[in-house]
Order: C-alpha cells, then sequence, then structure tokens
C-alpha cells in the first residue's frame, strides 16, 4: 500500500492546483493506493499525519506532493525515517515544477496527476536502503604549506590529529613569507609568519615532505592512500646544518626564483633564513658539478647523486591548500619584459629587507631610485582576454606598498590607475582614505597602453572623473597582475578529481554553506586554492577546514549510507567496463567477486550506465524505478516530455524557472537524475516508444559536472541515440541535451520552450 | 546641469542595445577606449561618454551632439576594450540614430548629396571616372564582360583626386608584369556606401550596396581587388548577404594579392630601390580586416629599400585621421591627426612614407603639405613597388 501526502502548501499550491480533486483522484486510482491532503505537510501536524498513516495503514511508502526536495527533503526524510526505513518514500515536486509554471489551474492539476503518478510508480519499487560502518585513519594529509597549509596543520594538531604536510618548494611558508608588510595592519610579514614557520617545523606531529609532491590519491574517504614524490635536494637533509658553507664557495651566480628574477643566488642555497626546514638544496639545472661544495661541506652532506623517492602514506581526509600564481604578463600589452616593468609580486622581492638591495626601491634597469612609480591595477583582471573575474586583494596590497614607499620617500611621485578600488572589509576603507592623504595619486581609468621609451615607459590612461585623457611618464611601472590558480591547485584537480570552476580554481559543493567542502568526502579546501583572498581569509578557512576534518574524523568508525551502486556478482563477467568508467576508483577489481566500495562510490550511476550485462545498479534511482517513473508519467499523459534533470543543475534551475514563477509548458516533466551521466540510452529512447512527444537531458555546463564529465558521456549518450531516433523514423531532433548552471532558471525556461516547439 | 528623471529615456537605451550584440550595456566605464582614441586628440568627443549616455538613455544629448562626428572609425577602441564591448559599432549606430532624428552634421550634406546624384562623394561626373587609366591596357568588364582576369575596384577617391592617379595606374603596371589582365567598371563604378554608412545613411548605403553586388557578379571574374581598404571594409565586412545578396568573386586587397604573385614567383622584382621605407598601417586593412604582413612582405622583398617599422604598428597602430567623415567634416582635425602619425614617422629617419589606402594617402599628403619642413615623401606600396620592375 502506498500512500500519497499532498499538500496545499496555504495558497502555494491550493491557489494554482486543485487539491482536493487531486486527492480524490488518487483515492480512486487503484487499490493499493490511499491519498491524503493537509494545509502544510511540513508542519508538526503534516508530519504527524504521515507517521500515523504508515502506522495505521502499514504503508510500504510514501509520495510527498509538495515543494521541491532542495528544500524539505530533508524533514520528510527524519520523518519518515521514524517509522520505517528513511528511503522508502518518493517526492511528487508540485510546486515549483508545476503550480508555480502553470497558469491554468486546469491544466496545473492534470500535469499534478502525472507527476504524482510517476512518483507513485517509483515508490512501488523503493528497497530498504542500510548504512555501514568503515573505519578511519586518523592521520590528515595537507597539501601546499602556505599561510592556509600552515595554519590548518597547527590547529588539526591542536585537536590531536597527526598531520603529513606536503610542500612542492625546497620550503613551505608560500607567498606570504616573501612579502615585506602586509595588509590592513602593516606588520611585518615575517615577524608574524616566522612563529608559525618555527611551530611548524618544531610540532612533534606534523611530518613536512618539502620538494614533494602528490602524484596518486586512492582508496576512500578516511582511508585515502596516497603516494607521494620526494624530489632530490642533492644534499643529505639529516646532515646538512644549513652552515652555508657550500653557498659561500659555490661559484654559480644564477637567477633566484625565489626573488622572481629580481635577485641572485649561488646554486647551492637557502631561499630564506627561516626556511623550513632549515637545510641547503642544490638546484640541478645551475649546477656545473665542480665538486666545490663537497670538498667544504664539513657535514658530508653533499649528494650529488640522489634519486627521487616514492612512498604512501594513508591518512583519513584531505586539506589542499596549493594557493595561486599570478598571471605572466610578457609579451603582451602589459610589455613584463621591459626591465622596468615589473609584477607586484617582483616588487615584494625588492621590498623585503633582507632582498637584493636591502628593501630601497631601485629599478631594474640602473639601479636608480624611480621618480615617478606607476602601479596599473587590474592588470589581466577584468579582462575578457585574460582574466575575466577580480582578484579581489590587488587594491589592497597596492595601497599598501604605495603608502609604505611614500612614507619612506614623500618626495616620490606615486600613481595608482584603477577601475574600481575595491576596499571592502573592516579597515579596509581608512587604509585606502590615508593613502589619499598621503598623497598618493589615484587615477580612475583603465591604463590603455604602455610604451616603452628607452629605458622610461609612456602610460596613456583617461583620468575617467575629468573625462580627459592623459600622458604620462614613469620610470618604473608595476604591475597588479591578476591572480590564478597555481599550478600546483590546477595538478591537484587533476590528481584528485576535485571539480574546479571555469576560472580554475578548486570549486566547494556550495559557495555560501559549505565553503570549504569539496563533492569529494573528506576532501577539503583552503585559502587561495578556492579563489583569490588575502590572508585573514586563508586563516578562516584553514580553522573551518580543521573544524570539518576533526568532525569527519571524530569516530573510530564513520557511518555512511548505502545509496550507493551494487554489484550482483551473479551476472557480474568482471569486465572491468564500470571499474574503468568511475573517477572515484570506487570499485574493487582485486577481490573473488567485484565490489563497490561504499565509501568512495559518489552515487552518480555511471558505472551502470556501462555495464554490458546490467550488473552493476544504483540502489536509489535504479534502472527499473526511472523505466517505472516514466511509465506512471505516459499513463496519465502521453503527450509529456520528459526532462531527465540532473540533481546539481538542470533540477535547479527547473526549481529556479519555478520560484521566477516562468511559464513552463504543462508538456513538460522532469524526471529526477542524480547526475546526467546516469541517463542511459534506453531512458532515452524509451519514453517514445510509450508516446512521448520529446526527450531531453538538462545537465551542468561543461566542464563544470560534479562528477567531473558526466555530462560529456552524457553528450555522446544523445548523439548515439539520436541517430537511432533518426533510423527508427522518429526523429533524432525530439532529443536533446542542454546544459546549464544550477542558478540558471531562464536557461531551463529557454530549454523546454524549445523543446515544445521542436516536438509540436 | 540637472539631468532630469524624463531626460533618461531607458526604452531608447533598451532599443539600441537589442540591436546590437555587446555594445554600451557591458561597458564598465574604465576610460581604455578614450585614453587612446584619435577623435579625442581633436577634440572633446570621449568615447565612454557616449557609452554612458547610451546606457543612461540620454537621447537628446547623445543625438544633437556635434562630438559624435569626431570618431575616425579606426576600431581602436574595439580592439583595446578590456570588456568585449563594441564601442565603434555604438558610435555609428548613435550616428544613424541622430540623422534618422534630422541631427545630421551639416558638413556632411555636399558628400551625401552628391553621391545621391553622381553615385560617388566628390561631385564628379561619372564620366570622369575614366579618366585615370588613360592609355593603360585595362578592359571596361560593363562592355567587356569575364574579358580580363581581375576586376580592379578603384574605389572614388583614387578615381577623382589625381594625386593618387600614380597609384592605381601602379597597380595596372605591377600587375600587367606579372602577365594578369586588369578589368574596371569604367564609368560604372559606383562608391562602395562605407562614408554614407558611416555618417548615418544606412538607406543610401543599402542602395549602393545592392548595385555593387550585381555589378561584381556580372563582371565575369573571380576575384576583385582593391586599393581602398574602406571600401573593401565595407563591401567585405558590413554588406549582408541577405540583404544585398550574396557576391560570388573573391575579394582581397591588391597587397594581399601582389604578395601572393611574389610569393609564387610570378612577380620578378629586378630594379634596386634606394629608399628608406616606413609604412602606416591603414586602419582599415590593419585593424578591421587583420591586412598587417602582406605590405610588409611586399616592401622588404624589393632589392635595396630600406624598411624601418615605427613605434606604433599594426593593432597598435595611430589613425591618420581621415575615417569616419572626419576629413569632410573637419579637414583642419583629419590634417592635425596625419601630422601626429608623421610626426612619428619622422623618428624611423625614413624619407619615405607608404600606406597601402587611398585616404591615408590623402590625408598624410595633406599633413605633409601642413608639416612644410618636412622631408618625407609619401607613396603608395604599389607605387614603390612599381619602382622596382623594368619596363
Ligand atoms: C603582490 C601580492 C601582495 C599581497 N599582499 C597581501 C597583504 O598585504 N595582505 C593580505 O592579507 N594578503 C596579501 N596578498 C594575498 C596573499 O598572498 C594570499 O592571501 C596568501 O598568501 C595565500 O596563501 P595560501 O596558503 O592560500 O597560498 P600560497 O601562499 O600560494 O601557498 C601555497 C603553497 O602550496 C605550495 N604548492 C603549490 N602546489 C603544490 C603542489 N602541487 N603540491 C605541494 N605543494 C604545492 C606552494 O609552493 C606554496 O608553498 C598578496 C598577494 C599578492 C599577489
Ligand atoms: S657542485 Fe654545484 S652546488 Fe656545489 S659548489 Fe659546485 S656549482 Fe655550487
Ligand atoms: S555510482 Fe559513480 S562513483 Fe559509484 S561506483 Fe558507479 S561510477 Fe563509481
Ligand atoms: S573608432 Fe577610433 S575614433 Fe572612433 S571612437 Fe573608436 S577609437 Fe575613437
Ligand atoms: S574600454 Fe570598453 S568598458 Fe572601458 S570605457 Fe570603453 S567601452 Fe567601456
Amino acid at each position: 500500500m502506498i500512500g500519497v501526502f499532498i499538500c496545499f502548501c496555504g495558497q502555494n499550491i491550493g491557489g494554482y492546483i486543485n487539491v482536493p480533486e487531486l486527492t480524490d483522484y488518487f483515492n480512486n486510482w487503484r487499490d493499493d493506493v490511499v491519498a491524503f491532503n493537509t494545509t502544510f505537510l511540513c508542519s508538526e501536524i503534516g508530519q504527524d499525519l504521515i507517521k500515523d498513516k504508515i502506522e495505521e495503514l502499514n504503508l510500504d511508502a510514501v509520495v510527498v506532493a509538495s515543494c521541491s526536495p532542495k528544500h524539505h527533503g530533508g524533514i520528510f526524510q527524519n520523518c519518515i525515517g521514524q517509522k520505517m526505513n528513511q528511503y522508502r518514500w518518493e517526492f511528487a515536486n508540485i510546486r515549483e515544477q508545476c503550480a508555480w509554471v502553470t497558469p491554468n489551474k486546469k491544466n496545473a492539476t492534470e500535469k499534478a496527476k502525472a507527476i504524482i503518478a510517476g512518483a507513485i510508480e517509483k515508490a512501488m519499487l523503493m528497497n530498504d536502503i542500510g548504512s555501514t560502518r568503515v573505519p578511519v585513519t586518523k592521520d590528515v594529509l595537507i597539501i601546499g604549506g602556505g599561510i592556509a597549509g600552515m595554519h590548518g596543520s597547527l590547529e588539526l594538531t591542536d585537536k590531536g590529529f597527526h598531520v603529513h604536510m606536503v610542500e612542492k618548494k625546497e620550503t613551505i611558508g608560500g607567498h606570504m613569507v616573501q612579502f615585506d608588510r602586509v595588509f590592513p595592519t602593516d606588520d611585518c610579514a615575517m615577524c608574524t609568519s616566522s612563529p608559525i614557520l618555527a611551530e611548524v617545523a618544531m610540532d612533534p606531529l606534523i611530518d613536512i615532505y618539502s620538494l614533494s609532491e602528490v602524484i596518486e590519491v586512492k582508496g576512500r574517504p578516511g582511508e585515502y592512500r596516497v603516494t607521494i614524490r620526494r624530489n632530490p635536494r642533492y644534499i643529505d637533509e639529516s646532515k646538512c646544518t644549513a652552515c652555508g658553507d657550500c653557498t659561500t664557495h659555490c661559484p654559480v651566480e644564477a637567477w633566484s626564483e625565489w626573488h622572481y628574477g629580481m635577485a641572485t643566488r649561488a646554486a647551492t642555497y637557502k631561499p630564506l633564513a627561516q626556511a623550513v626546514p632549515l637545510k641547503n638544496r642544490i638546484e640541478k639545472e645551475s649546477c656545473i658539478r665542480c665538486g666545490t661544495c663537497e670538498n667544504v661541506c664539513k657535514a658530508n652532506a653533499i649528494m650529488y647523486d640522489q634519486q627521487p623517492e616514492e612512498f604512501e602514506i594513508t591518512v583519513g581526509a584531505i586539506m589542499i591548500s596549493t594557493g595561486y600564481d599570478i598571471l605572466d604578463l610578457s609579451n603582451t600589452e602589459y610589455h613584463q619584459e621591459h626591465p622596468n616593468v615589473i609584477s607586484h609580486l617582483q616588487l615584494e622581492a625588492i621590498k623585503v629587507p633582507s632582498g637584493p638591495t636591502a628593501g630601497e626601491i631601485l629599478r631594474p634597469s640602473d639601479g636608480k631610485m624611480p621618480k615617478h612609480l606607476v602601479f596599473v591595477l587590474c592588470a589581466g583582471s577584468r579582462d575578457r582576454r585574460h582574466n575575466v573575474y577580480c582578484s579581489k586583494v590587488c587594491c589592497m596590497y597596492t595601497t599598501k606598498n604605495a603608502r609604505l614607499i611614500k612614507s619612506e620617500h614623500p618626495e616620490m611621485k606615486i600613481t595608482i590607475c584603477y577601475i574600481d578600488v575595491r576596499a571592502a572589509g573592516r579597515g579596509y576603507e581608512e587604509y585606502f582614505d590615508k593613502a589619499r592623504e598621503m598623497g598618493i595619486n589615484y587615477v580612475r581609468g583603465n591604463v590603455s597602453e604602455i610604451v616603452p621609451n628607452g629605458e622610461d615607459l609612456i602610460l596613456r590612461v583617461e583620468d575617467t572623473f575629468t573625462g580627459e585623457p592623459l600622458e604620462m611618464e614613469a620610470d618604473l611601472v608595476v604591475l597588479s597582475s591578476g591572480m590564478i590558480p597555481s599550478q600546483g591547485t590546477r595538478d591537484m584537480s587533476e590528481v584528485i578529481h576535485v571539480v574546479s570552476g571555469a576560472d580554475k580554481f578548486l570549486a566547494p559543493v556550495h559557495v555560501k554553506i559549505a565553503p570549504v567542502d569539496t563533492a569529494n568526502t573528506g576532501v577539503y579546501i583552503a585559502g587561495t586554492v578556492e579563489a583569490p583572498k588575502p590572508i585573514q581569509e586563508c586563516i578562516t578557512d584553514a580553522g573551518l577546514v580543521a573544524s570539518r576534518i576533526s568532525t569527519f574524523l571524530k569516530d573510530p568508525e564513520i557511518e555512511i549510507d548505502l545509496k550507493t551502486s551494487k554489484i550482483n556478482p551473479e551476472i557480474c563477467i568482471k569486465c572491468g567496463t564500470c571499474a574503468d568508467n568511475c573517477v572515484y576508483d570506487a570499485i574493487d577489481t582485486t577481490g573473488e567477486d567485484f565490489k563497490v566500495q561504499d565509501v568512495s562510490c559518489q552515487a552518480c550511476g555511471k558505472c551502470s550506465v556501462v555495464c554490458p550485462t546490467g550488473a552493476i545498479d544504483l540502489q536509489l534511482f535504479t534502472e527499473d524505478q526511472l523505466i517505472k517513473q516514466v511509465d506512471g508519467i505516459l499513463a496519465e499523459d502521453k503527450d509529456s516530455i520528459i526532462g531527465f534533470c540532473c540533481y546539481q543543475c538542470g533540477y535547479n534551475a527547473a526549481d529556479l524557472a519555478g520560484t521566477a514563477k516562468a511559464f513552463i509548458d504543462p508538456k513538460i516533466k522532469v524526471v529526477l537524475v542524480p547526475c546526467s551521466g546516469r541517463v542511459t540510452i534506453q531512458h532515452m529512447l524509451y519514453p517514445f516508444f510509450k508516446g512521448a512527444k520529446g526527450v531531453f537531458v538538462a545537465a551542468c555546463l561543461e566542464g563544470q559536472c560534479h562528477y567531473i564529465d558526466g555530462n560529456l558521456q552524457a553528450k555522446e549518450k544523445v548523439k548515439l541515440a539520436k541517430k537511432s531516433l533518426d533510423l527508427m523514423g522518429i526523429g533524432g531532433r525530439k532529443l536533446n541535451l542542454f546544459n546549464m548552471s544550477s542558478a540558471e532558471g531562464p536557461k531551463f525556461v529557454a530549454a523546454s520552450k524549445r523543446m515544445v516547439e521542436i516536438c509540436q | 546641469m540637472v539631468i532630469k528623471d524624463e531626460e533618461m529615456d531607458f526604452e531608447f537605451s533598451k532599443k539600441l542595445e537589442k540591436e546590437l550584440a555587446n555594445s554600451f550595456a557591458k561597458c564598465f566605464q574604465c576610460g581604455t577606449c578614450t585614453a587612446r582614441c584619435p577623435g579625442g586628440i581633436i577634440s572633446d568627443y570621449r568615447t565612454r561618454k557616449f557609452m554612458r549616455m547610451a546606457q543612461l538613455g540620454l537621447k537628446d544629448k547623445i543625438l544633437s551632439s556635434d562630438e559624435i562626428w569626431n570618431c575616425t572609425t579606426c576600431s581602436t577602441c574595439k580592439i583595446l576594450c578590456p570588456w568585449e564591448v563594441d564601442p565603434l559599432s555604438t558610435i555609428l549606430k548613435l550616428r544613424r540614430e541622430a540623422v534618422r532624428a534630422g541631427h545630421e552634421n551639416k558638413k556632411h550634406d555636399p558628400l551625401v548629396k552628391s553621391l545621391a546624384n553622381y553615385d560617388n562623394p566628390w561631385l564628379q561626373p561619372r564620366s570622369a571616372r575614366r579618366k585615370w587609366y588613360k592609355g593603360l591596357d585595362v578592359v571596361d568588364l560593363t562592355e567587356n564582360p569575364g574579358g580580363a582576369d581581375v576586376l580592379y575596384y578603384v574605389g572614388c577617391t583614387a578615381t577623382f583626386d589625381k594625386r593618387l592617379w600614380g597609384m592605381a595606374r601602379a597597380v595596372i603596371r605591377v600587375l600587367g608584369k606579372a602577365g594578369i589582365k586588369v578589368g574596371v567598371l569604367g564609368k560604372d563604378e559606383k562608391c562602395c556606401g562605407g562614408t554614407v554608412r558611416g555618417v548615418g545613411h544606412p538607406e543610401m548605403f543599402e542602395a549602393l550596396a545592392k548595385q555593387n553586388v550585381e555589378d561584381f557578379n556580372k563582371a565575369g571574374v573571380d576575384t576583385v581587388i582593391f586599393s581602398c581598404p574602406g571600401c573593401l571594409n565595407t563591401i567585405k565586412n558590413t554588406y549582408k548577404a541577405e540583404q544585398m545578396g550574396e557576391i560570388k568573386p573573391k575579394l582581397v586587397h591588391v597587397v594581399e594579392f601582389v604578395s601572393q604573385l611574389i610569393k609564387d614567383g610570378k612577380l620578378k622584382l629586378d630594379k634596386d630601390v634606394k629608399r628608406i621605407v616606413t609604412y602606416h598601417d591603414p586602419c582599415h586593412l590593419g585593424k578591421h580586416c587583420e591586412v598587417f604582413d602582406a605590405p610588409r612582405d611586399i616592401l622588404k622583398a624589393i632589392p635595396g629599400l630600406d624598411f624601418r617599422e615605427m613605434k606604433f604598428i599594426m593593432k597598435d597602430s595611430w589613425c591618420c585621421g581621415a575615417g569616419g567623415g572626419v576629413k569632410t567634416a573637419y579637414p583642419e582635425r583629419a590634417t592635425e591627426l596625419a601630422v601626429n602619425r608623421l610626426n612619428q614617422a619622422e623618428e624611423t629617419e625614413a624619407d619615405t612614407i607608404c600606406s597601402a589606402c587611398s585616404f591615408c594617402y590623402q590625408n598624410l599628403l595633406d599633413g605633409l603639405v601642413a608639416k612644410k619642413d618636412s622631408k618625407m615623401e609619401m607613396k603608395d606600396v604599389m607605387e614603390i613597388l612599381a619602382e622596382a620592375i623594368e619596363e
């Protein structure tokens, strides 16, 4: 027996749909279905109604006909879970996807019938979904030892976790330790960070792997097996005392990467007096193998033939904090190749007291102090030819260095060209105000042109306030270049399969309410790996990640619901196709029978789509459930156009169309799928055999699938299915794929309109 | 002055934006376009301000503005805008709206009247179109369709300004040397319509365009070559096939055609040319049609010639100042920009400045006259090339 519970939602549904008629209809529909209605199903009264009826009528499953499951799905699951298995229910979204998009009450009521009928058919096939407990490892991996990584590691060891920190460079510290001062307090960056560096170095619960990279991550949340490659230092870390004798005697003078080419170094060096680990390193490209260091090193630490080594560790959770880089604007209209056009990171490298000029601002070409220093804001930012986005911190750090330089050299003319000054933050506006008071010349206009003129530069910019074009001569130009995800960040998105956005920064599950969680359970992001941001926000992120990780790993075991895929060993032929198609390595092919590792499986369903025998299927959204749901809809309204909408984007966009009260033709009927990659060719063709007028798949934007490539797989399937439809004489044009983000309600409206036009 | 609520006509703004893809609505007022706009050097015209006025729908203010006629249609703004707004299209659209509202620039009247009566902007009779090629071996394709290898569309400027006949005749000589038979449309050649389009008369433009498409298709050749990039850009990039009909022959600038001949070994350059030459990129050939290398390839192939680049070239080059109706309406302003460009040319210590555009030729020549003291000579690339060819 199935119980259907229909909600009036006050006037929200009741005003558009004839709820009493609907209730009568389903009460007389079939013997094994009973229907009820109430004003607010989510209220205590509503929930009690559901619970009472489950008990009284011994219901097998429940259909909740109300708002989108994205709103109160959790409430109903919880309510039903008190009386039977919490997955023995199905929703019928008759508010966002019916009442609000269908102006005619009669049509809306008819459409609701089809939606509910589909839900009933699916609910008939609902099984109990169990849960399981798996052990977790308490160790944590932190990738990237910048300020975010360092802060996160200390927070975690404070909570008793053991941290493995993998850092690509020869020292941890990241960008912050390369700066002179930091806004908004103008305190010395090194004074703030060196205690942190020291604390990390001395913490017995932190293992630091410098010059190292993560090359493979396998396993599951709670038990990730991580392969690390440690690149050679050519100096034995256990012996080197960092005395610097080798550096003193090394004959090589090479450009220092650490100073962005603003200083030189020997082939054996340490980038920083406070480096962690405090060890020298021989940089292979510049070393000439003269043997000098080997002779002078009293500790016998030089190891010219050291090889890279690989080793594996096991961790329960991962924090990625691989940070940012800035755009290289050489050989562009910014002329960064000119010696006196430098990036802001290069300026910081000059400005640090330990730098090549002991902190004096001397221009690279001739070592003279500039008379007119011009800062170019938005260099490559807010520019569709480079970075569309704003890098958020450039206005502030540029103001910082302009203020610092001005206070030391009041006679120097300093100009900042900008489009908008973004000084939103506590104390920021005051900071900006002070800069103007100090006589720093802010010109509101984007630099049009930088023209090399011997050692100087000529800049053209409109002062948009007076509306007059300015021609300025500068003897040093500093580009506040746009920030981009570091190469390491981009690599990590490949190695760990974390979704990134169009800007290639790693994407959180939800920007607002889950800002450091990723779609991969147990993997978190902190700092500029997620977006350009100031140090303060990196710290906030890192603290939050530490808290999220300690919650995730608080018990020796974690419980997971088995909504996952499952293999039926009877018919599995062990071809391994599913395992090849699973980006989460969730299918264990090593044992007697192939098995899905429930903790790793993200329940996208891409495996079941490729299995040649149908041996693997999701336990929720099964093959049969989806087919039955379609049957139910088409039995009520055979003229329907079936839209398979992915949970993350397509379905959300459809909901938003409802929230906006847009018009959607009642022919359109949405069938929810976890990922567009779960839709099989069979799903695409079947509705046509049952009389449907059209079929579409609404998926995430390309490159933004929450399961990496589900939408690309769907694209291929749609192509094939279109061909079949052509051959069958039905017409491939009646099947289409639409890409949209979760925020693009209008795109869903347009897609629906298009489908109705095509499928007249 | 206070802008009153009723002056802001957002319907006007919405309508414009709908007709123009990717234009002023997205402008964030950064001024990148304006700092480098040649129109802004010679006047109070500010591209950015028009983008803003269009956003606010200040219809009357925009349409009655004198400043809008200072745009030379060089396209620099379009290339520079970081937000990929297309200010030039917006300006051209606003000009059309201004004319429609009866606010045409009166200084363009003679030009517009001339076009209506004589198919050319220079108040010349149609028969005068034959004068420039007197004595040359040229086929009139209107009398003898298919009687030549290519159609040479000379353009009104070179046809009627005697100072440019040397250029047009050089084209015939160079092509003749490569064994190519050249045809023309004789007295039936018509203006491409670029000028009337630029100064806001879409109907006249459309009528001329249709006529040209028909003439090209009837000529019986597979290539039309141009000396004037303004004509080439207008015909190639602004004629709409659905509206004016499909053009069958291929459209190329003469420098593209000739540089290919040189590459293919079909044109032998046998004489040294003792000149120090710099090249000015015409906006309509460079920025609009993206032809940058062909003229340079030709100059570099000429024996004995010392080729020098100016500081601002290709996409970064400065406009000569002639385009967009500026030379007609404000000749002294156009000359001011020409002088600006010539000063840049002189920094290279060249003795010759050359270009590949009839309009740049005229204007830079006027600039040389105005400069008085310049020792540079104005030439077209084809004239210099002709010097490298034995008779
Ligand atoms: C010129 C400039 C000035 C600034 N000034 C200020 C300021 O005054 N105040 C302020 O609040 N903010 C400032 N910022 C912003 C500030 O730099 C950042 O907020 C902060 O440093 C980011 O820290 P992070 O840990 O996220 O990244 P990062 O500092 O970039 O650290 C990332 C670390 O990860 C390592 N890594 C990268 N890839 C891998 C990999 N694959 N495996 C292992 N390790 C890897 C890197 O080597 C690095 O050590 C400034 C930014 C710039 C560009
Ligand atoms: S062997 Fe290499 S690192 Fe050592 S002193 Fe020589 S150049 Fe320097
Ligand atoms: S449902 Fe997705 S994550 Fe789970 S096993 Fe299948 S392909 Fe892998
Ligand atoms: S086309 Fe040239 S002259 Fe016209 S607005 Fe743009 S930059 Fe100025
Ligand atoms: S460059 Fe583009 S965005 Fe900037 S003012 Fe001009 S049109 Fe507007």
